[in-house]
């Protein structure tokens, strides 16, 4: 008799302590929350682990579209709103869901609270260089340590500064992703360019000659003539009229490029690039070719070839750039703020104006390195300005396909912005006063007691 | 009477049921439990070990097992035995119908001493009857195996991603990388592979006196070319080994391999430039890189005499000292001289070898000789050149020898002295600020050296004299370079930057800037004086670096000071250099009237093409790829990634140091078991790639 | 005298004969060789070229301001470790170094120390092919090098060297050496070219072409 009550007993404590899990479970889930007001917010809280995340918040927003209470006059409250508070920026699935949900009329608002390190975006541009590579530009706010991986895993870590940080790498796998702390942005690589040839129009000389050398042996292709007397001429290549069919760029460092000048004018409006350097920069003819105006000639300072800051050497032309012309480089001389590399749009091409004059000394008479520092000089001159459309096709002809990523994928907090609109202050959220008491937790360890007890009971009396 | 056998065996097929379900449970919850604590301790010990060997997942393993075990043990024990006793009483909980009948046959069966009577016995076999226990012992077993079976299938089905779950836990807060070592499994597999614990000793040659050593198990061997390289293994089979130059790569040859009693052995000499041996047995194959260290040639020094000079007679004795050193060990030092007589277009010469010594394997050797002038007859314009020659022990006659820079004596030529002054010429007035300059900079250095032990008025205190010194001397090179200029001592008519004379030189904020054209010589006008560019620019250089460190001394920055003040004394040492062409006197001046010629000869030229220059240094590029798939292989195969960074090491040394030593970390960073993403992160750098700047601005030209 | 053209209305700056004054031997043998280098530029090319030579040390970094560099002498030359090191990043940095045997031979003192201190710099020499670019940068010259008067005369060893020696440093000549002594051959006033049926500098059009435009 007494084992058949104890038995009975037990039972009451295994069903009680069900009882108590199901019932926990339903608070949880928020069953007997049906007096909230109805304009009360659902809170959902973005986590690190995304995928797990995301299916939560499905769920969540599925219950707020069906959860539609009436008020007492029977009328149907409006929809419950969702409000996501966001510690990390939340992943695609979740923020493709949000901007569905709004537009099905579930009001959805959210709150930053990255603490404004997660606004990052990274782009991957290639680079306009026989050897090829890719630049990775990642936005930043500043001070954030972003780690640039990709599909072979971690490529380097940068550091914002102004705004952003840039990295160039020659080989790149995959898809490539900036991670900083809990936000991704991801880019995939896109194809490179197509490269065209160099016109180099300058006379015979040391200076065209080391131009020529460093951008050929950095893997461009150039073309000239040099013209050495009557009828007698060296050429390289089968140099033509300026046309951006063949050429991505054309430089001209000195008065040979006179009686081109009108070629060349036209070659850059049609989109092609133009480098003017040396004493080209003071040929009248090119007028409003031209961004800026050259000043007189001045020497370099002695000695300074031999130290870190080589272009201080060099004699040079200080620039005084147009209206709308960019300087990109200005002198190191204290005292001076004049420019060495000015550049402008042109038409729809691109011109710079070096104001360097001898440049072939740095790579003669400069410090150790100096030769590949002046080849990867020029070849970035030529990069800044040079033609250089995607490729359509590839080298059998067939068309190449990119596949172009979605918009979010490369800067998700502004996808966060652009789909959920403006942040907003988080909403005060009503709490229910009569449940001061954490009730799931208290049901929740009285289910564990109860089956301890049970189990306990059992045992004590013999049975399994 | 007995028990009915049928009865009989019907409990004791219950007792082993039993017996085997609790063997079920226990063996049940003990994989679990070593699941579950193979699982915990994989999440706790990487918090208390900061790199974690390869065998401590294996012994987390073990320690898990050995968990469950007990827990195994410890649940059959409370189980307790399935006696017969038991097993009947499990039946007559099932079927209380037999009313203990059966509990007490088997009692009595157990217990022969007690007996009882056959109508009892008869009464309770009739009351037992016939038992059906396949239904009751399966409820049982699934209600006793529902548990444990639960829970261990999926434990154990999951392990797996369970370890690997605690790997991300503890790992979630580092940058996401894919470059991570499988712990444990690939140093087991290595244990299984042939080619193991080989032996390579390696003889240099005879003439270094080097000692022969031997490497055990060494997967690379640094040593002098021509050294005997003898690799031995212990396995049974033959393996086969190809010889490649890394410089090469076409070129590989068959390496002889040759039994030696139950082992194998291979012989080779080390080549002159960097090579791979690969030995391959069956699946397994292994590499040895060679690295050769060339002998490198004696340096020698002719300390006396000191300088070139120009004697009036061809009289007296010359003595001559040098010392000369080598890493191996020297065999023969001499003097050589080379006596040239004539002139104009016609030159004869003769070499003379003396003062010979051989040695026996000295690193270090002083000598001196002499020789008599009276006895060379030489004449009115010869000249005697002199140094002092070393070879070392290297068996190879080509091997070059050690020289010594050379000094000339010249016979002065008859009427040659009457105008010209045949003593060196005094030292010009720049060499007195060159023992300044020197002293300013070993002053600057000691200072910069002190300044963490002195407070900050004194290094101010001791920078601002250092800064006053260095412009004065600043100021002395300053009027000499207008001296020069003007071709006027200093005096009455001293000039300076802003005396109103147009020098060609202006003031750039202390700076001194040429304003004249490059590119035309500096030539101070008519009269064919000399030229002045070798003199002159150098001590402008001088003067802005002087410059520059007086500013750097006046802020109390000797540090920075340092760098500039070596270049200035560089460039002083080099106008002293070039004063020196003035001694021999002034070659004829001949200008070209280049209007007059210009396109005045009758031929011309033709035109002519130009071939391209070939792109530089694609090797980086290659590298790169070699790098980033040797990275990846370290993922999947720990030996084959491990020697492909080793080939690239070997490569790259020559080309490529710093990315040599970098591999080099990466190698020590494999052998001893860690995460190697860092290293070889600072590898991919080095390749050129990630240049980088902390701006969006796109301008690259840095 | 006709001004250089001045830098500063578009023109680049004129090519300068440089000469090297090295520490041993006669660096200064042939004085002439300049003014006839610079003469014949001017006289078949538009080349923009100073009238008169310069002369650098060698040991001075002066020398990377002269990427063409002419070096002569009859006596032994033995360069110093810094010129030894100023020749080899010169030549590395894309300098091209024109020696030349003022004596004529094969067993002469300047050939052999020059060869010698060559091969330590700089590594073994390989001739010259004679189809290379070299000899059809200006003037063809179909045979190669072109033979000296001394050469056909038979001074110094009775022997016309066939080839020149160089140095190459990315298929470019970095050293390119003459045991022809055409030193002695344009050792002379460029006013007495006229009275040369064949100007016999058009080579050294050929090495000044070269060196500018390869």
């Amino acid at each position: 008799m007494r084992g058949q009550i104890r038995a009975r007993v037990e039972l009451v404590l295994r069903l009680g302590a069900l009882g108590a899990l199901v019932t926990a479970l339903l608070l949880v889930v928020g069953v007997f929350r049906a007096g909230a007001p109805g304009g009360t917010p659902v809170v959902f809280q973005t986590a690190p682990i995304g995928a797990v995340a995301t299916r939560t918040f499905a769920s969540l927003v599925q219950q707020s579209l069906l959860d539609v209470p009436t008020t007492a006059d029977g009328r149907a409250n409006p929809l419950r709103p969702i409000h996501l508070l966001a510690n990390a920026v939340p992943d695609e699935a979740a923020r493709a869901l949000a901007s569905a949900a709004r537009v099905a009329g579930l009001p959805v608002s959210w709150s930053d609270s990255t603490a404004n390190r997660a606004a990052i975006a990274v782009e991957v541009q290639p680079l306009i260089d026989p050897k090829g590579g890719y630049t990775l530009r990642v936005a930043a706010p500043g001070g954030v340590e972003i780690a640039l991986q990709d599909s072979l895993g971690l490529i380097d870590s940068v550091r914002a500064k102004f705004g952003g940080a840039n990295l160039e790498v020659g080989r790149v796998a995959g898809t490539v992703r900036a991670v900083a702390g809990n936000s991704v942005a991801a880019s995939s690589v896109p194809i490179a360019p197509a490269l065209r040839r160099i016109l180099l129009f300058a006379e015979p000389g040391w200076e065209a000659k080391f131009t020529m050398a460093a951008l050929e042996e950095r893997g461009w292709i150039v073309e000239a003539r040099y013209a050495l007397g009557k009828n007698v001429s060296v050429t390289q290549g089968a140099p033509v009229n300026p046309d951006t069919a063949r050429y991505s760029a054309v430089i001209a460092l000195d008065s040979s490029a006179r009686a081109h000048v009108a070629a060349i004018r036209r070659y850059a409006a049609t989109g092609g690039g133009v480098l003017i350097a040396g004493a080209a920069t003071t040929l009248r003819e090119f007028g409003d070719l031209l961004p800026g105006r050259a000043g007189p000639r001045q020497s370099g300072i002695p000695g300074a070839l031999a130290t870190a800051t080589p272009l201080l050497g060099l004699a040079w032309r200080p620039m005084t750039p147009d209206s709308n012309a960019v300087v990109l480089e200005h002198s190191a001389r204290k005292g001076t703020t004049n420019a060495t590399l000015v550049a402008k749009r042109f038409g729809a091409g691109r011109v710079a104006a070096v104001a360097y004059d001898g440049v072939w000394e740095w790579r003669m008479a400069g410090p150790d390195g100096s030769v590949d520092a002046h080849r990867q000089w020029w070849s970035a001159l030529v990069s800044a300005v040079a033609f250089a459309p995607e490729q359509t096709r590839d080298a059998s002809g067939i068309p190449l396909q990119w596949h172009r990523d979605e918009p979010g994928r490369a800067a998700p907090y502004a996808d966060t912005h652009a789909r959920l609109g403006e942040p907003v202050a988080m909403p005060a959220v009503t709490v229910r006063t009569d449940r001061a008491l954490p009730w799931e937790l208290l049901l929740a360890v009285a289910a564990v007691l109860l089956l301890l007890g049970e189990w306990g009971s059992r045992r004590l009396r013999g049975a399994r | 009477m007995r028990v009915n056998q049928s009865t009989a065996g019907v409990v004791q097929q219950v007792q082993r049921q039993l017996t085997l379900i609790s063997y079920g449970r226990a063996v049940a919850f003990g994989l679990a439990t070593a699941v579950v604590a193979s699982f915990v301790s994989n999440l706790l010990l990487p918090l208390a070990f900061t790199s974690q060997p390869d065998y401590l997942g294996l012994v987390a393993g073990t320690l898990g097992s050995l968990a469950g075990i007990a827990v195994g043990i410890f649940s059959r024990r409370r189980d307790g035995v399935v006696t017969r006793t038991r097993a009947s009483l499990w039946l007559e909980e099932r079927f209380p119908s037999m009313q203990f009948a059966l509990a007490t046959l088997t009692e009595f069966d157990a217990n022969r001493t007690r007996e009882i009577s056959e109508d009892a016995r008869l009464r309770l076999v009739e009351a037992v009857g016939s038992l059906q226990v396949s239904a009751p012992l399966r409820r049982s077993a699934i209600r006793q195996l529902r548990v444990p079976v639960l829970l261990a299938v999926p434990l154990l089905i999951f392990s797996e991603q369970l370890q690997i779950l605690a790997m991300r836990l503890v790992y979630r807060n580092s940058a996401v990388s894919e470059i991570r070592f499988s712990v444990g499994a690939d140093s087991v597999a290595a244990n299984s592979r042939a080619l193991t614990n080989w032996r390579v000793r390696v003889v240099p040659p005879a003439y270094s006196a080097l000692e022969a050593r031997n490497l055990d198990d060494a997967g690379q061997v640094a040593a002098l070319v021509g050294s005997h390289i003898d690799v031995s293994g212990a396995d049974s089979e033959l393996p086969t080994a190809i010889v490649r130059s890394t410089v090469d790569s076409v070129a590989s040859a068959t390496l002889a391999v040759a039994r030696n009693g139950a082992s194998w052995r291979a012989g080779l000499s080390m080549p002159a430039s960097p090579a791979e041996v690969r030995f391959a047995l069956s699946s397994a194959n292994r590499q040895l890189l060679l690295e050769p260290r060339a002998d490198s040639i004696p340096v020698v020094h002719l300390h006396f005499p000191v300088r070139d000079s120009v004697l009036r007679e061809s009289k007296g004795v010359v003595a001559l000292d040098a010392t000369a050193n080598d890493d191996l060990g020297l065999a023969i030092v001499n003097f050589e001289l080379i006596v040239t007589s004539g002139e104009g277009e016609r030159f004869t010469a003769k070499t003379v070898v003396f003062g010979a010594q051989r040695l026996s394997g000295e690193h270090d050797r002083k000598w001196q000789a002499s020789f008599i002038l009276d006895t060379m007859k030489l004449l009115a314009g010869d000249i005697v050149h002199m140094r002092a020659v070393a070879r070392d022990r290297h068996p190879d006659a080509a091997h070059e020898p050690g020289a010594s820079e050379t000094r000339t004596f010249r016979i002065a030529r008859l009427g040659e002295y009457d105008s010209v002054a045949v003593e060196p010429a005094p030292p010009p007035e720049v060499q007195k600020s060159l023992m300044s300059q020197r002293m300013l900079l070993i002053l600057t250095e000691k200072l910069a050296a002190r300044r963490t032990s002195i407070t900050k008025d004194v290094l101010i205190a001791e920078s601002r004299k250092l800064a006053s010194d260095q412009v004065k001397l600043r100021k002395a090179i300053g009027s000499l370079v207008f001296q020069r200029f003007e071709g006027e001592d200093s005096g009455e008519h001293a000039h300076s930057a802003d005396d109103g004379h147009d020098h060609g030189v202006t003031m750039d904020q202390g700076k001194l800037v040429p304003t004249l054209a490059t590119g035309a010589p500096m030539t101070d006008g008519e009269g064919g004086e000399s030229p002045i560019v070798a003199i002159n620019k150098p001590l402008l250089e001088a003067f802005n670096a002087m410059w520059d460190a007086a500013s750097s001394l006046e802020i109390a920055e000797p540090k920075a000071a340092i760098s500039h003040m070596k270049l200035a004394l560089a460039a002083i040492e080099r106008a002293r250099g070039a004063e020196r062409i003035y001694l021999r006197g002034k070659p004829p001046v001949v200008i070209v009237d280049i209007g007059k010629v210009r396109l005045a000869g009758k031929d011309t030229g033709q035109v002519n093409s130009r071939a391209p220059r070939e792109a530089f240094s694609p090797r980086d590029a290659a590298r790169e790829s070699r790098l980033l798939a040797a990275a990846l292989l370290l993922t999947r195969d720990v030996e084959a990634g491990r020697d492909s960074l080793a080939l690239l090491r070997l490569e790259s040394i020559a080309e490529a140091p710093r990315l040599a030593a970098a591999l080099n970390d990466a190698l020590a960073v494999v052998r001893r078991g860690g995460d190697v993403t860092a290293v070889l992160i600072r590898a991919r750098r080095l390749l050129g790639t990630g240049v980088r700047s902390d701006s969006l601005n796109g301008w690259r030209g840095r | 005298m006709t001004a250089i053209p001045q830098v500063g209305s578009g023109v680049a700056a004129p090519f300068v004969f440089a000469t090297a004054q090295y520490e041993s031997g006669d660096w200064d043998s042939a004085p002439l060789v300049p003014a006839n280098v610079i003469d014949a530029i001017a006289r078949y090319t538009t080349i923009a070229v100073a009238p008169q030579g310069i002369i650098v040390p060698l040991a001075s970094e002066e020398v990377f301001r002269s990427p063409l560099l002419y070096l002569t002498g009859h006596l032994p030359v033995r360069f110093t470790p810094k010129e030894s090191e100023v020749m080899a990043a010169y030549v590395q940095r894309g300098g091209l170094l024109f020696i030349d045997d003022h004596n004529h031979d094969i067993d002469g003192p300047f050939h052999q120390s020059v060869v010698e201190e060559i091969r330590r710099i700089f590594g073994v020499m390989t001739k010259l092919p004679n189809n290379h670019e070299l000899y059809r940068s200006f003037f063809k010259f179909e045979n190669g090098p072109p033979a000296t008067s001394h050469e056909l005369n038979g001074w110094g060893d009775n022997l016309v060297h066939e080839h020149l020696q160089a140095i190459l440093r990315n298929h470019r000549i970095g050293v390119l050496y003459s045991n022809k002594d055409y030193s002695s051959e344009w050792s002379y006033h460029p006013d007495n070219k006229r009275f040369l049926s064949v100007d016999n500098t058009r080579f050294a059009v050929n090495l000044v072409v070269y060196a500018l435009t390869r």
